[in-house]
């Protein structure tokens, strides 16, 4: 055997799974060649050496931390296919059509509310309206309002439409004395 | 005939409890965790030197275990299964390592203190429970340097087969089945391995 089939079965001849007749001849070699015998005692002294490292043990805890990742990971997951499965389940052309159901509902009911002539506060009309809001004549002796206060009440201005019977009902209530 | 008779009580247990686990039954799921935590750690550590990786991938390995249980169809054992998702995590991990380690912006030479510092401490710790004795602590610490130093600069494929089998002590079956390799093959790598491993000590040694 030369030195490179030797070198091969090294190992084999380690753990003695060689055949007979290939561990006789590899035997045969290593008493001759001093190179080869100082490589099989290299290869020796690192498996032992291997062999003889201390068992190691998982760090305390160690089963609640993976139950405790796992729980976690499982909760991202599941948010992640509830988006994905309500994205593949509703396509964006459905969501358009219902979102252009919706617009128009929403146009149809103010259609509807207007039409029964709900009640709506009236905006009063371009021309009714003061372009700035006349100062009303001081009483003498009284001093004017100031920033912010509640201007005092005073008649309303004359409307080209007609309120609704809600509203004149509204009006005609008296108003309770202080 | 008694071992027979063992060998075929486990199988069954074995059965049972992956039948639980396929009904998502947390109680088999912690009893899986249980056996196999300390061997599936130790082999994630000695794949990867570095504890709290260690720790962080052998939780991933129970999880994709737990995961993936719905494909397990028992053609090998559940420690083989979870063996080999081990070796794979761990040679992910290693390569993300890697990639990771050369994108740092610190010098060659500090990396290589902080792997040699960080080294002694944990082999000294992870012998300390174990060699009791000052003279028998310090060859463990220097023999765990060596030889966490030489693995290191092993290819992540002949490290895993190292650690499994002259580390983890598995069997050429159950090899076989972790790597998806013929026998002739892995024997060959392995010696390849070894003979790798034996230069890097040689080397450290002196």
């Amino acid at each position: 055997m030369t030195h490179e089939q030797v070198r091969e079965r090294l190992s084999d001849y380690i753990e003695g799974s060689l055949s007979e007749e290939e561990h006789g001849l590899v035997e045969e070699h290593l008493t001759t060649c001093d190179s080869c015998r100082a490589e099989l005692d290299a290869l020796e002294k690192t498996l032992s050496m291997l062999s003889s490292l201390a068992p190691l043990q998982a760090p305390e805890g160690f089963a609640s931390s993976v139950r405790y990742k796992m729980r976690r990971r499982g909760r991202r997951q599941r948010r992640t296919e509830v988006s994905h499965g309500l994205r593949q389940k509703v396509p964006y052309e459905t969501t358009a059509v219902i979102m252009l159901f919706i617009v128009m509902a929403i146009y149809l009911m103010l259609f509807i509310f207007r039409s029964l002539d709900f009640e709506f506060e009236p905006s009063p009309p371009k021309e009714a309206v003061p372009s700035r809001p006349q100062p009303r004549p001081m009483s003498p002796g009284r001093n004017p309002p100031t920033r912010g206060a509640r201007a005092p009440r005073g008649p309303l201005p004359d409307t080209t439409i007609a309120p609704s019977r809600s509203m004149a009902v509204e009006r005609s209530r008296p108003v309770p004395s202080r | 005939m008694k071992r027979s008779s063992r060998h075929s009580a486990r199988a069954q247990e074995e059965v049972e409890l992956v039948e639980r686990l396929k009904k998502g039954d947390e109680a088999a799921f912690a009893e899986v965790v249980r056996r196999h935590q300390d061997r599936i750690f130790s082999l994630v550590y000695r794949m990867v030197s570095n504890p709290q990786e260690a720790e962080d991938v052998a939780q991933d390995v129970f999880i994709s275990f737990y995961t993936s249980i719905e494909s397990f169809r028992g053609d090998c054992s559940l420690s083989t299964w979870l063996y080999r998702i081990a070796v794979n995590q761990s040679r992910n991990r290693l390569k993300y390592l890697k990639i990771r380690r050369e994108h740092r912006d610190s010098s060659f030479h500090e990396r290589q203190q902080r792997g040699i510092e960080e080294k002694e401490t944990l082999a000294g710790a992870s012998f300390q429970a174990h060699v009791p004795r000052p003279d028998h602590l310090a060859a463990g610490r220097e023999l765990e340097r060596i030889v966490a130093g030489a693995l290191d600069a092993l290819p992540p494929d002949q490290r895993s087969l190292i650690v499994c089998r002259d580390i983890e002590g598995l069997s050429y079956q159950e090899m076989v089945e972790i790597f998806d390799l013929p026998l002739g093959t892995l024997k060959s790598r392995l010696h390849r391995a070894r003979l790798a491993l034996k230069d890097e000590v040689s080397r450290r040694w002196k």
